[in-house]
């Protein structure tokens, strides 16, 4: 029996919700990020239904991109599953906010009537993801409805299971001992890299499709397939007996997880109450330090690894000094990224050149891209950390000193390995070698440029990661303001670097291209620090910024 | 009111807390001392039914935490270091939700006397996010009595209250007492806890190093001829145990 009480809490927050919606409504800041919100929501609607009135006028066109969709929704499906599951992010599902634990844990609550109110509470993102997925699917589906219907039923089975798996995975851990689950983990790991591999061999090309199909023709895809392919077959159902067969085994299917999970009865508070405790501390990590971060906290033994102590230079050395340290502390995972992207580059760079041997500007051009794209990434997910802002404030060393070095602590690791690894490329590509050497120089002022226009925005408007609920058209929309601004500011700069390198490029001379790009991105770095510094100097850290 | 018998909680290798036996009978205040890591919050949270524990008997008016949690939990409340109260919801809201979860019935007039008294009457209709530390821990002070527990457990309680907070809450902690709660302090506050508490228990390293009256603790240091602090006797004990 399900407590008044939570169904009360549920009541409230979405009410709660509903207000502060309501009140940030009437200020003028929310009220355009709303508006450019349902602005881009009603383009990206628009522009399927667009797009589905043209593929209507070829029903063939159309049956094909519904067919395409239908081969590899299930194996989609089942790759996000056994990546939830392998990698923990079933932990999610059985996640409480602290303010949860403190209320509900010592509360008298049955430990399934938790579980009921976490199932839920969930099922409204649920809905709402639904709601946008289906509007994708609204092409091929026979019915909206039937679409939407089995949108929520698929995204539910998926939550039930990987929620059931970490039941599973809670009651081994406390039951089992370590070098058992090594060796279980291991081996799952092992079968799933013989499949992939296997997979990968058999496709007759590289992309996700022919990965799919490849994978649903072999034996054990048939088998592993077969509980993800009745939602494929749901959604995308051609007529009503093959919709009311699939909708009987979807329903089936999402029963006996259901059953199975209040059957576990597996919610350990302790372990709830642990998952909570991590969850949180990496939010406020997030939010706080930055989004980055939270790909690896820092431990003792990462303590080893040291910057040597950097000379004062008016303050930079302290704040570049620690700034490095930290990273190299705490982004590991960032700088494994970093490195991932560079095997992709170099890959890349070696397939185009091996197919174009005669155009090794393309391959370079290749390698450059997706390493610059890095850039791009790095820096659009990027948190700035408000509370730092206080602390440097308080410092004894001048703006403009403080900004340099908060920049220059990551700018210059991000640099020098995109350099190395331009300068690596030369080996590759001996004939652009020159034009690698540029990419290499300039990728120190560039990557100036990106994040000083980031931290520029920053210090502007300073905003805090706020974790997303369905429906936030103001979060949504804000940061989609900050991205556009930044683009806009970005694709400005780099507009006029463009013009300065056409002699260059028009000459085939590297030197006369990368003098003149440098020298006006130079100039516009210059022309940002004393931005930067102002910014910084009138940013009041004692304005609550939320969200 | 709350018993605990041979408690031991055990995370893999490490033992957090290793045998602990003690009793709170209603009307008494037991401080909980001791240094960091002594297995404090994993007592108190233990007690609240948050954590199994991996041996030993936790009992709140006589029901047992583990075989009859919600009995249990019915009579207890549970204050954390931390006030964690819902970000949109209106301190009215939070008292409106504990009065369901608890099944108080017509809460409202017990409910406006502790806004009342904790001074939060003009916020009554403020979200949670919006308030300051310190009225927040009297948002969650004012949670855990409305259902009149029988047994109170409070985690570092005064941490950003205000002087005025302090002695309400210190006011309204032996009130409890004296109609007959248990309660549980646990702090680093040395002062607090001699100020207010009628028993000890000192912890360290996850064992029990003492426990009695304050006046029991002071007498043992008195017959030493040593100074008869409280602080004194905390640095006595724990040293020895080093």
């Amino acid at each position: 029996m399900f407590h008044s009480a939570l169904w009360k809490l549920i009541r409230l927050k979405w009410r709660g919700g509903f207000r502060q919606l309501w009140r940030s409504l009437k200020t003028p800041r929310g009220c355009v990020q709303a508006i450019f919100m349902f602005l881009m929501v009603a383009y990206g609607i628009g522009s399927i239904f667009f797009v589905g009135r043209m593929s209507s006028a070829a029903p063939e066109a159309a049956a094909m991109m519904t067919g395409r969709l239908r081969d590899v929704a299930a194996f989609g499906l089942f790759a996000f599953t056994t990546w939830a599951i392998l990698f923990s992010t079933g932990e999610a599902t059985v996640f409480f906010t602290s303010s949860e634990v403190a209320f509900l844990f010592p509360a008298p609550f049955l430990r399934r009537q938790l579980l009921t109110y976490k199932l839920l509470q969930s099922l409204g993102g649920l809905i709402f993801a639904s709601l946008l997925l289906s509007l994708f699917f609204a092409r091929g589906a026979w019915l909206w409805l039937g679409g939407f219907t089995g949108t929520v039923l698929t995204l539910s089975f998926v939550q039930l299971l990987t929620m059931n798996a970490a039941f599973v995975r809670q009651m081994l851990e406390a039951k089992s001992n370590v070098l058992l689950r090594r060796v279980l983990g291991y081996s799952v790991s092992v079968w799933v890299l013989i499949a992939v591999t296997q997979m990968v061999l058999n496709a007759p090309s590289g992309d996700f499709a022919a990965l799919a199909i490849s994978f649903r023709n072999s034996t054990a895809g048939r088998w592993l397939l077969a509980p993800f392919d009745v939602f494929a077959r749901m959604i995308f159902a051609n007529d009503l007996t093959s919709f009311s067969i699939s909708t009987g085994c979807v329903l089936l299917l999402d029963t006996m997880l259901l059953a199975a999970a209040y059957r576990l009865d597996g919610l350990s508070l302790e372990a709830a109450l642990a998952i909570s405790e991590k969850l949180t501390a990496r939010i406020k990590l997030a939010q706080t330090k930055g989004a980055w971060h939270v790909l690896g906290s820092p431990t003792s033994q990462m303590a080893k690894r040291r910057v040597p102590r950097l000379p004062f230079w008016k303050g930079i050395g302290p704040i570049v000094w620690q700034r490095v340290t930290t990273n190299i502390r705490t982004s590991a995972k960032l700088f494994a990224l970093l490195g991932g992207a560079a095997l992709l580059a170099g890959g890349l760079a070696f397939g185009v050149h091996h197919k174009t041997p005669e155009q090794p500007f393309a391959a370079a051009a290749a390698g450059i891209g997706v390493m610059v794209y890095v850039s791009f990434l790095i820096c659009m997910s990027l948190q700035n950390e408000i509370e730092r802002v206080g602390y440097l404030k308080s410092l004894p060393i001048s703006s403009v000193a403080i900004v340099m070095g908060e920049l220059l602590g990551f700018v210059v690791l991000l640099s020098v390995v995109q350099g190395s690894f331009f300068l690596a490329l030369c080996g590759l590509l001996p004939s652009v070698a020159g034009w690698l050497v540029c990419a290499a120089v300039l990728s120190l002022p560039l990557n100036f440029l990106l994040f000083g226009i980031d931290k520029l925005i920053f210090y502007w408007y300073p905003t805090r990661m706020a974790k997303g609920t369905p429906g936030d058209f103001q979060n949504a929309g804000r940061q989609m303001l900050f991205v556009l601004l930044k683009m806009l500011l970005l694709g400005s700069g780099l507009a006029l670097v463009g013009v300065a390198v056409i002699p260059g490029v028009m000459l085939q001379s590297p030197l006369l291209a990368v003098i003149p790009a440098a020298l006006v991105l130079l100039a516009e770095c210059a022309g940002l620090v004393p931005l930067l510094t102002y910014a910084f100097h009138r940013f009041d850290p004692s304005v609550d910024t939320p969200a | 009111m709350i018993r605990v018998e041979s408690y031991e909680k055990t995370y893999r290798e490490t033992v957090a807390v290793r045998g602990l036996s003690f009793e709170v009978p209603g009307g008494s205040i037991v401080g909980l001392v001791g240094p960091n890591g002594a297995g404090k919050t994993t007592t108190l949270r233990a007690l609240a039914g948050m954590i199994p524990p991996t041996r030993g008997k936790l009992t709140v008016a006589g029901h047992d935490i583990v075989l009859d949690p919600i009995a249990a939990k019915s009579r207890l409340a549970f204050i954390p270091d931390e006030p964690q109260l819902f970000d949109v919801l209106t301190v009215w809201e939070h008292l409106e939700f504990t009065a369901s979860v608890y099944r108080v019935p017509a809460f409202e007039a017990e409910a406006e006397r502790l806004l009342t008294q904790f001074e939060l009457t003009e916020k009554r209709n403020t979200i949670a996010q919006e308030l300051s530390r310190g009225m927040r821990q009297k948002v969650a002070i004012c949670c855990a009595y409305l259902h009149q527990p029988e047994a109170i457990l409070f985690d570092e309680p005064l941490t950003g209250l205000d002087p005025r907070g302090i002695r309400t809450l210190k006011e309204s902690i032996r009130e409890r007492a004296a109609a007959g709660a248990a309660v549980m302090i646990s702090s680093h506050l040395l002062d607090l806890i001699e100020d207010l508490c009628s028993h000890l228990l000192l912890m360290h390293r996850g064992q029990c190093l003492f426990q009695g009256t304050i006046t029991e603790a002071k007498n043992r240091l008195a017959e030493l001829g040593a100074d008869v602090s409280l602080e004194h006797f905390f640095f006595q004990l724990t040293e020895q145990s080093k």
